[in-house]
Protein backbone atom coordinates (compact mmCIF):
# COMPACT_ATOMS: atom_id res chain seq x y z
CA UNK A 1 0.00 0.00 0.00
CA UNK A 2 1.34 3.34 -0.98
CA UNK A 3 1.60 6.08 1.62
CA UNK A 4 -0.96 8.06 -0.37
CA UNK A 5 -3.48 5.19 -0.16
CA UNK A 6 -2.93 4.79 3.59
CA UNK A 7 -3.56 8.49 4.05
CA UNK A 8 -6.63 8.63 1.84
CA UNK A 9 -8.28 5.49 3.16
CA UNK A 10 -8.99 7.25 6.43
CA UNK A 11 -11.44 9.37 4.50
CA UNK A 12 -12.94 6.57 2.41
CA UNK A 13 -16.14 6.15 4.47
CA UNK A 14 -17.05 9.67 3.35
CA UNK A 15 -16.26 9.03 -0.31
CA UNK A 16 -17.77 10.18 -2.64
CA UNK A 17 -20.34 12.54 -1.05
CA UNK A 18 -19.90 12.51 2.71
CA UNK A 19 -18.53 15.11 5.12
CA UNK A 20 -15.29 15.86 3.30
CA UNK A 21 -13.23 19.03 3.18
CA UNK A 22 -12.95 20.30 -0.39
CA UNK A 23 -9.24 19.55 -0.59
CA UNK A 24 -9.64 15.90 0.43
CA UNK A 25 -12.68 15.44 -1.76
CA UNK A 26 -10.74 16.65 -4.80
CA UNK A 27 -7.80 14.42 -3.91
CA UNK A 28 -9.99 11.34 -3.42
CA UNK A 29 -11.80 11.97 -6.70
CA UNK A 30 -8.49 12.09 -8.49
CA UNK A 31 -6.99 9.09 -6.71
CA UNK A 32 -9.70 6.47 -6.09
CA UNK A 33 -10.85 5.80 -9.68
CA UNK A 34 -7.29 5.05 -10.69
CA UNK A 35 -6.33 2.94 -7.65
CA UNK A 36 -7.83 -0.59 -7.56
CA UNK A 37 -6.95 -1.08 -3.90
CA UNK A 38 -8.69 2.09 -2.74
CA UNK A 39 -11.60 1.43 -5.05
CA UNK A 40 -12.09 -2.02 -3.54
CA UNK A 41 -11.76 -0.64 -0.03
CA UNK A 42 -14.30 2.10 -0.73
CA UNK A 43 -16.74 -0.42 -2.18
CA UNK A 44 -16.31 -2.75 0.82
CA UNK A 45 -16.93 0.04 3.34
CA UNK A 46 -19.95 1.24 1.36
CA UNK A 47 -21.28 -2.31 1.45
CA UNK A 48 -20.87 -2.45 5.24
CA UNK A 49 -22.76 0.82 5.65
CA UNK A 50 -25.46 -0.45 3.32
CA UNK A 51 -25.75 -3.67 5.35
CA UNK A 52 -26.09 -1.74 8.61
CA UNK A 53 -28.65 0.65 7.18
CA UNK A 54 -30.51 -2.24 5.59
CA UNK A 55 -30.91 -4.11 8.87
CA UNK A 56 -32.41 -1.67 11.32
CA UNK A 57 -33.80 -2.91 14.59
CA UNK A 58 -37.33 -4.21 14.43
CA UNK A 59 -39.96 -1.89 15.84
CA UNK A 60 -41.37 -3.54 18.97
CA UNK A 61 -44.87 -2.36 18.07
CA UNK A 62 -47.33 0.29 19.29
CA UNK A 63 -48.23 -1.63 22.43
CA UNK A 64 -44.62 -1.55 23.56
CA UNK A 65 -44.41 2.23 23.11
CA UNK A 66 -47.75 2.80 24.85
CA UNK A 67 -46.55 0.74 27.80
CA UNK A 68 -43.29 2.59 27.92
CA UNK A 69 -44.97 6.00 27.76
CA UNK A 70 -47.41 5.02 30.48
CA UNK A 71 -44.63 3.83 32.74
CA UNK A 72 -42.50 6.84 31.99
CA UNK A 73 -45.43 9.17 32.66
CA UNK A 74 -45.86 7.58 36.08
CA UNK A 75 -42.17 8.06 36.84
CA UNK A 76 -42.20 11.66 35.59
CA UNK A 77 -45.21 12.56 37.72
CA UNK A 78 -43.54 10.95 40.71
CA UNK A 79 -40.34 12.92 40.09
CA UNK A 80 -42.33 16.16 39.73
CA UNK A 81 -44.10 15.53 43.03
CA UNK A 82 -40.79 14.80 44.72
CA UNK A 83 -39.10 17.83 43.24
CA UNK A 84 -41.89 20.36 43.91
CA UNK A 85 -40.93 21.39 47.46
CA UNK A 86 -37.24 21.65 46.60
CA UNK A 87 -37.85 23.55 43.39
CA UNK A 88 -40.44 26.01 44.57
CA UNK A 89 -38.10 28.76 43.45
CA UNK A 90 -36.39 28.93 40.08
CA UNK A 91 -32.74 27.79 40.04
CA UNK A 92 -31.24 31.25 39.69
CA UNK A 93 -33.24 32.39 42.73
CA UNK A 94 -32.00 29.42 44.70
CA UNK A 95 -28.44 30.18 43.61
CA UNK A 96 -28.80 33.77 44.78
CA UNK A 97 -30.33 32.62 48.03
CA UNK A 98 -27.39 30.30 48.60
CA UNK A 99 -24.90 33.06 47.85
CA UNK A 100 -26.79 35.49 50.05
CA UNK A 101 -26.78 32.97 52.86
CA UNK A 102 -23.08 32.31 52.44
CA UNK A 103 -22.24 36.01 52.52
CA UNK A 104 -25.00 37.18 54.82
CA UNK A 105 -24.57 34.69 57.62
CA UNK A 106 -20.97 35.70 58.48
CA UNK A 107 -21.91 39.37 58.07
CA UNK A 108 -24.82 38.97 60.48
CA UNK A 109 -22.58 37.10 62.89
CA UNK A 110 -20.00 39.90 62.75
CA UNK A 111 -22.72 42.49 63.30
CA UNK A 112 -24.04 40.57 66.28
CA UNK A 113 -20.54 40.32 67.76
CA UNK A 114 -19.93 44.01 67.18
CA UNK A 115 -23.21 44.96 68.81
CA UNK A 116 -22.52 42.60 71.67
CA UNK A 117 -19.12 44.18 72.27
CA UNK A 118 -20.60 47.66 72.05
CA UNK A 119 -23.38 46.81 74.47
CA UNK A 120 -21.00 45.17 76.89
CA UNK A 121 -18.99 48.38 77.04
CA UNK A 122 -21.94 50.01 78.77
CA UNK A 123 -21.88 47.13 81.16
CA UNK A 124 -23.91 46.85 84.29
CA UNK A 125 -23.03 50.45 85.20
CA UNK A 126 -24.94 51.86 82.23
CA UNK A 127 -28.23 53.49 82.97
CA UNK A 128 -31.24 51.46 81.99
CA UNK A 129 -32.32 53.99 79.40
CA UNK A 130 -29.04 54.09 77.41
CA UNK A 131 -29.05 50.65 75.67
CA UNK A 132 -32.66 51.24 74.85
CA UNK A 133 -31.71 54.53 73.26
CA UNK A 134 -28.97 52.77 71.30
CA UNK A 135 -31.44 50.23 70.04
CA UNK A 136 -33.83 52.98 69.10
CA UNK A 137 -31.03 54.70 67.27
CA UNK A 138 -30.29 51.51 65.29
CA UNK A 139 -33.92 51.18 64.30
CA UNK A 140 -35.27 54.68 63.98
CA UNK A 141 -38.95 55.10 64.71
CA UNK A 142 -41.30 56.06 61.90
CA UNK A 143 -41.74 59.45 63.53
CA UNK A 144 -38.03 60.11 63.43
CA UNK A 145 -37.62 58.71 59.97
CA UNK A 146 -40.37 60.95 58.71
CA UNK A 147 -38.93 64.06 60.26
CA UNK A 148 -36.44 66.01 58.15
CA UNK A 149 -34.22 66.46 61.17
CA UNK A 150 -34.39 62.82 62.02
CA UNK A 151 -30.87 61.95 61.10
CA UNK A 152 -29.16 64.28 63.48
CA UNK A 153 -30.82 63.03 66.67
CA UNK A 154 -30.43 59.43 65.63
CA UNK A 155 -26.74 59.93 64.96
CA UNK A 156 -26.41 61.77 68.20
CA UNK A 157 -28.03 58.96 70.10
CA UNK A 158 -25.77 56.46 68.43
CA UNK A 159 -22.81 58.56 69.40
CA UNK A 160 -24.24 58.75 72.84
CA UNK A 161 -24.68 54.99 72.99
CA UNK A 162 -21.19 54.21 71.83
CA UNK A 163 -19.33 56.97 73.65
CA UNK A 164 -17.50 55.77 76.72
CA UNK A 165 -18.43 58.94 78.65
CA UNK A 166 -22.17 58.42 78.59
CA UNK A 167 -22.57 57.50 82.17
CA UNK A 168 -23.42 61.02 83.13
CA UNK A 169 -25.72 60.17 85.97
CA UNK A 170 -23.04 58.34 87.91
CA UNK A 171 -19.90 60.09 86.79
CA UNK A 172 -18.88 63.01 88.95
CA UNK A 173 -18.99 66.12 86.85
CA UNK A 174 -16.13 68.53 86.90
CA UNK A 175 -16.75 72.12 87.82
CA UNK A 176 -16.51 73.36 84.26
CA UNK A 177 -18.87 70.74 83.04
CA UNK A 178 -21.35 71.54 85.76
CA UNK A 179 -21.26 75.18 84.86
CA UNK A 180 -21.78 74.37 81.23
CA UNK A 181 -24.59 72.09 82.23
CA UNK A 182 -26.09 74.75 84.39
CA UNK A 183 -25.73 77.32 81.65
CA UNK A 184 -27.41 75.05 79.19
CA UNK A 185 -30.16 74.24 81.62
CA UNK A 186 -30.55 77.89 82.19
CA UNK A 187 -30.81 79.08 78.65
CA UNK A 188 -30.61 77.15 75.38
CA UNK A 189 -33.24 74.58 74.69
CA UNK A 190 -33.02 72.51 71.63
CA UNK A 191 -36.35 70.79 71.26
CA UNK A 192 -34.82 68.16 68.98
CA UNK A 193 -32.58 66.56 71.55
CA UNK A 194 -33.58 66.91 75.16
CA UNK A 195 -33.01 64.86 78.29
CA UNK A 196 -34.75 65.00 81.60
CA UNK A 197 -32.30 65.97 84.28
CA UNK A 198 -34.82 65.16 86.98
CA UNK A 199 -33.77 61.55 86.66
CA UNK A 200 -30.19 62.46 87.50
CA UNK A 201 -28.54 62.11 90.84
CA UNK A 202 -27.56 65.55 91.92
CA UNK A 203 -24.82 64.59 94.28
CA UNK A 204 -22.09 63.96 91.70
CA UNK A 205 -23.19 67.00 89.74
CA UNK A 206 -22.95 69.30 92.68
CA UNK A 207 -19.58 67.95 93.74
CA UNK A 208 -16.90 70.48 93.00
CA UNK A 209 -19.24 73.49 92.87
CA UNK A 210 -18.86 76.24 95.36
CA UNK A 211 -21.85 77.26 97.42
CA UNK A 212 -22.82 80.07 95.15
CA UNK A 213 -22.80 77.86 92.08
CA UNK A 214 -24.70 75.16 93.90
CA UNK A 215 -27.32 77.61 95.05
CA UNK A 216 -27.66 79.07 91.59
CA UNK A 217 -27.98 75.61 90.04
CA UNK A 218 -30.53 74.40 92.57
CA UNK A 219 -32.59 77.55 92.22
CA UNK A 220 -32.73 77.17 88.52
CA UNK A 221 -33.52 73.50 88.85
CA UNK A 222 -36.35 74.31 91.23
CA UNK A 223 -37.61 76.89 88.82
CA UNK A 224 -37.53 74.33 85.95
CA UNK A 225 -39.35 71.77 88.06
CA UNK A 226 -42.08 74.26 88.68
CA UNK A 227 -42.60 75.33 85.11
CA UNK A 228 -41.99 71.85 83.69
CA UNK A 229 -39.13 72.82 81.42
CA UNK A 230 -36.43 70.89 83.25
CA UNK A 231 -34.39 69.86 80.22
CA UNK A 232 -30.98 70.63 78.90
CA UNK A 233 -29.10 70.14 75.73
CA UNK A 234 -26.86 67.12 75.70
CA UNK A 235 -24.96 68.04 72.61
CA UNK A 236 -23.36 71.07 74.17
CA UNK A 237 -22.34 69.09 77.18
CA UNK A 238 -20.60 66.32 75.22
CA UNK A 239 -19.00 68.41 72.54
CA UNK B 1 -44.06 23.16 17.65
CA UNK B 2 -40.28 23.01 17.35
CA UNK B 3 -37.96 21.15 19.70
CA UNK B 4 -36.64 24.44 21.08
CA UNK B 5 -40.15 25.64 21.97
CA UNK B 6 -41.01 22.33 23.59
CA UNK B 7 -37.76 22.36 25.51
CA UNK B 8 -38.45 25.89 26.73
CA UNK B 9 -41.88 24.80 27.95
CA UNK B 10 -40.45 21.68 29.57
CA UNK B 11 -37.87 23.83 31.33
CA UNK B 12 -40.76 25.68 32.94
CA UNK B 13 -42.09 22.35 34.23
CA UNK B 14 -44.57 21.62 31.43
CA UNK B 15 -44.89 17.84 31.54
CA UNK B 16 -47.00 17.42 28.35
CA UNK B 17 -44.34 19.36 26.39
CA UNK B 18 -41.67 17.01 27.63
CA UNK B 19 -43.82 14.00 26.82
CA UNK B 20 -44.15 15.28 23.27
CA UNK B 21 -40.35 15.35 23.08
CA UNK B 22 -40.34 11.82 24.45
CA UNK B 23 -42.72 10.68 21.72
CA UNK B 24 -40.43 12.21 19.10
CA UNK B 25 -37.19 10.63 20.29
CA UNK B 26 -37.99 7.52 22.28
CA UNK B 27 -37.44 5.28 19.25
CA UNK B 28 -34.02 6.76 18.55
CA UNK B 29 -32.95 6.44 22.16
CA UNK B 30 -34.28 2.91 22.40
CA UNK B 31 -32.52 1.93 19.15
CA UNK B 32 -29.25 3.35 20.39
CA UNK B 33 -29.59 1.55 23.72
CA UNK B 34 -30.46 -1.71 21.97
CA UNK B 35 -27.39 -1.46 19.78
CA UNK B 36 -25.16 -0.64 22.71
CA UNK B 37 -26.33 -3.18 25.29
CA UNK B 38 -27.76 -5.85 22.94
CA UNK B 39 -30.63 -6.55 25.28
CA UNK B 40 -34.18 -5.39 24.58
CA UNK B 41 -35.40 -5.39 28.19
CA UNK B 42 -32.33 -3.60 29.48
CA UNK B 43 -32.57 -1.17 26.57
CA UNK B 44 -36.14 -0.36 27.56
CA UNK B 45 -35.10 0.31 31.15
CA UNK B 46 -32.14 2.38 30.03
CA UNK B 47 -34.35 4.38 27.68
CA UNK B 48 -36.74 5.17 30.52
CA UNK B 49 -33.89 6.10 32.83
CA UNK B 50 -32.35 8.34 30.17
CA UNK B 51 -35.63 10.13 29.50
CA UNK B 52 -36.23 10.54 33.22
CA UNK B 53 -32.74 11.95 33.69
CA UNK B 54 -33.34 14.30 30.78
CA UNK B 55 -36.50 15.59 32.46
CA UNK B 56 -34.81 16.01 35.82
CA UNK B 57 -31.90 17.94 34.30
CA UNK B 58 -33.68 19.74 31.50
CA UNK B 59 -33.22 23.11 33.21
CA UNK B 60 -29.48 22.72 32.85
CA UNK B 61 -29.84 22.22 29.08
CA UNK B 62 -28.79 25.53 27.54
CA UNK B 63 -29.88 24.67 23.99
CA UNK B 64 -26.34 25.08 22.69
CA UNK B 65 -26.77 21.76 20.89
CA UNK B 66 -29.84 19.97 19.60
CA UNK B 67 -32.09 18.37 22.19
CA UNK B 68 -31.72 15.03 20.38
CA UNK B 69 -27.93 15.20 20.67
CA UNK B 70 -28.16 16.05 24.35
CA UNK B 71 -30.57 13.15 24.89
CA UNK B 72 -28.20 10.78 23.10
CA UNK B 73 -25.40 11.89 25.36
CA UNK B 74 -27.46 11.02 28.44
CA UNK B 75 -28.44 7.67 26.93
CA UNK B 76 -24.84 6.85 26.02
CA UNK B 77 -23.72 7.61 29.57
CA UNK B 78 -26.46 5.39 30.98
CA UNK B 79 -25.47 2.59 28.61
CA UNK B 80 -21.76 2.92 29.41
CA UNK B 81 -22.54 2.70 33.12
CA UNK B 82 -24.66 -0.36 32.50
CA UNK B 83 -21.95 -2.01 30.39
CA UNK B 84 -19.35 -1.20 33.00
CA UNK B 85 -21.43 -2.92 35.67
CA UNK B 86 -22.19 -5.87 33.45
CA UNK B 87 -18.53 -6.25 32.62
CA UNK B 88 -17.77 -6.08 36.32
CA UNK B 89 -20.18 -8.91 37.02
CA UNK B 90 -18.98 -10.89 33.98
CA UNK B 91 -22.30 -11.13 32.11
CA UNK B 92 -21.79 -11.72 28.36
CA UNK B 93 -23.53 -9.83 25.57
CA UNK B 94 -26.32 -11.82 23.98
CA UNK B 95 -27.28 -10.51 20.57
CA UNK B 96 -30.34 -12.78 20.40
CA UNK B 97 -32.05 -10.59 22.97
CA UNK B 98 -32.56 -7.66 20.63
CA UNK B 99 -35.86 -7.36 18.73
CA UNK B 100 -35.48 -9.11 15.38
CA UNK B 101 -39.04 -9.90 14.30
CA UNK B 102 -41.11 -7.24 12.59
CA UNK B 103 -41.65 -8.00 8.91
CA UNK B 104 -44.97 -8.93 7.40
CA UNK B 105 -44.26 -11.90 5.18
CA UNK B 106 -42.58 -14.97 6.67
CA UNK B 107 -39.89 -15.13 3.94
CA UNK B 108 -38.98 -11.51 4.34
CA UNK B 109 -39.15 -12.00 8.07
CA UNK B 110 -36.64 -14.82 7.96
CA UNK B 111 -34.30 -12.97 5.65
CA UNK B 112 -34.54 -9.74 7.62
CA UNK B 113 -34.05 -11.59 10.87
CA UNK B 114 -30.91 -13.14 9.50
CA UNK B 115 -29.53 -9.78 8.37
CA UNK B 116 -30.35 -8.20 11.71
CA UNK B 117 -28.75 -10.99 13.62
CA UNK B 118 -25.57 -10.74 11.53
CA UNK B 119 -25.34 -6.99 11.95
CA UNK B 120 -26.11 -7.16 15.63
CA UNK B 121 -23.54 -9.91 16.17
CA UNK B 122 -20.88 -7.92 14.34
CA UNK B 123 -21.76 -4.76 16.27
CA UNK B 124 -21.62 -6.62 19.55
CA UNK B 125 -18.03 -7.57 18.86
CA UNK B 126 -16.95 -3.96 18.44
CA UNK B 127 -15.60 -1.93 21.34
CA UNK B 128 -18.36 0.12 22.97
CA UNK B 129 -17.15 3.43 21.58
CA UNK B 130 -16.96 2.16 18.00
CA UNK B 131 -20.39 0.61 18.43
CA UNK B 132 -21.71 3.97 19.54
CA UNK B 133 -20.03 5.79 16.64
CA UNK B 134 -21.39 3.37 14.04
CA UNK B 135 -24.89 3.56 15.47
CA UNK B 136 -24.88 7.33 15.69
CA UNK B 137 -23.42 7.81 12.21
CA UNK B 138 -24.96 5.02 10.14
CA UNK B 139 -28.33 4.67 11.87
CA UNK B 140 -29.03 8.06 13.42
CA UNK B 141 -27.31 10.09 10.67
CA UNK B 142 -25.49 12.40 13.05
CA UNK B 143 -22.62 14.48 11.72
CA UNK B 144 -19.11 14.04 13.13
CA UNK B 145 -19.55 17.34 14.92
CA UNK B 146 -22.67 16.04 16.66
CA UNK B 147 -21.05 12.69 17.40
CA UNK B 148 -18.18 14.52 19.06
CA UNK B 149 -20.74 16.42 21.17
CA UNK B 150 -22.34 13.14 22.21
CA UNK B 151 -19.22 11.11 22.85
CA UNK B 152 -16.71 13.83 23.63
CA UNK B 153 -13.48 14.33 21.69
CA UNK B 154 -13.15 16.01 18.32
CA UNK B 155 -14.98 15.50 15.03
CA UNK B 156 -11.73 14.21 13.55
CA UNK B 157 -11.45 11.57 16.26
CA UNK B 158 -15.06 10.57 15.62
CA UNK B 159 -14.31 10.17 11.89
CA UNK B 160 -11.25 8.01 12.57
CA UNK B 161 -13.27 5.90 15.01
CA UNK B 162 -16.01 5.46 12.46
CA UNK B 163 -13.57 4.42 9.76
CA UNK B 164 -11.94 1.91 12.08
CA UNK B 165 -15.33 0.60 13.19
CA UNK B 166 -16.42 0.02 9.59
CA UNK B 167 -13.24 -1.89 8.84
CA UNK B 168 -13.81 -4.04 11.91
CA UNK B 169 -17.45 -4.55 10.97
CA UNK B 170 -16.41 -5.68 7.50
CA UNK B 171 -14.05 -8.17 9.04
CA UNK B 172 -16.68 -9.47 11.47
CA UNK B 173 -19.40 -9.64 8.83
CA UNK B 174 -17.10 -11.55 6.49
CA UNK B 175 -16.17 -13.81 9.37
CA UNK B 176 -19.84 -14.33 10.10
CA UNK B 177 -20.45 -15.23 6.46
CA UNK B 178 -17.47 -17.56 6.53
CA UNK B 179 -18.80 -19.07 9.73
CA UNK B 180 -22.18 -19.58 8.09
CA UNK B 181 -20.59 -21.18 5.00
CA UNK B 182 -18.60 -23.45 7.27
CA UNK B 183 -21.72 -24.31 9.25
CA UNK B 184 -23.68 -24.99 6.05
CA UNK B 185 -20.93 -27.17 4.61
CA UNK B 186 -20.71 -29.05 7.89
CA UNK B 187 -24.44 -29.62 7.82
CA UNK B 188 -24.26 -30.78 4.20
CA UNK B 189 -21.40 -33.07 5.08
CA UNK B 190 -23.41 -34.51 7.94
CA UNK B 191 -26.39 -35.01 5.63
CA UNK B 192 -24.20 -36.74 3.07
CA UNK B 193 -22.73 -38.94 5.76
CA UNK B 194 -26.18 -39.83 7.05
CA UNK B 195 -27.36 -40.67 3.50
CA UNK B 196 -24.46 -43.01 3.11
Amino acid sequence: MKWQCALLQRWLPEYPDGELPALWRAWLRRHVPGCPECRAEAAALAQVVKTIKGAPLADPGPEFWRDMQRELHRQLVHSVQEAEPAEAQPPHRRRWLTRLTLVGAPALAMLAIYLGVQMSEFGPSAPATRPQEAREALAPSPRLAASPKAKAPAALRMEEASAPKTDMARRPASGGESLRLAATANGNHDQDEDADILTWELEPVLTGMNDQEKQLFLDRLEQRKKDGSCVFKLAGHWS
Amino acid sequence: MTDAQLVALAQQGDLPAFEELVRRYQRDVYGLACRLVSDAEEAKDLTQQSLLQAFVHIRSFRQESQFRTWLFRIAINQCYNFLKNRKKYGEPLDCDEVPLVAEDSPEADLSAQDDRRRVQAALARLPAKQRAVVTLKAEQDLSYEEISQVLGGTPGAARVNYCQALKNMRKFLQGEDGHEVAMRSAAAMAARVSRR
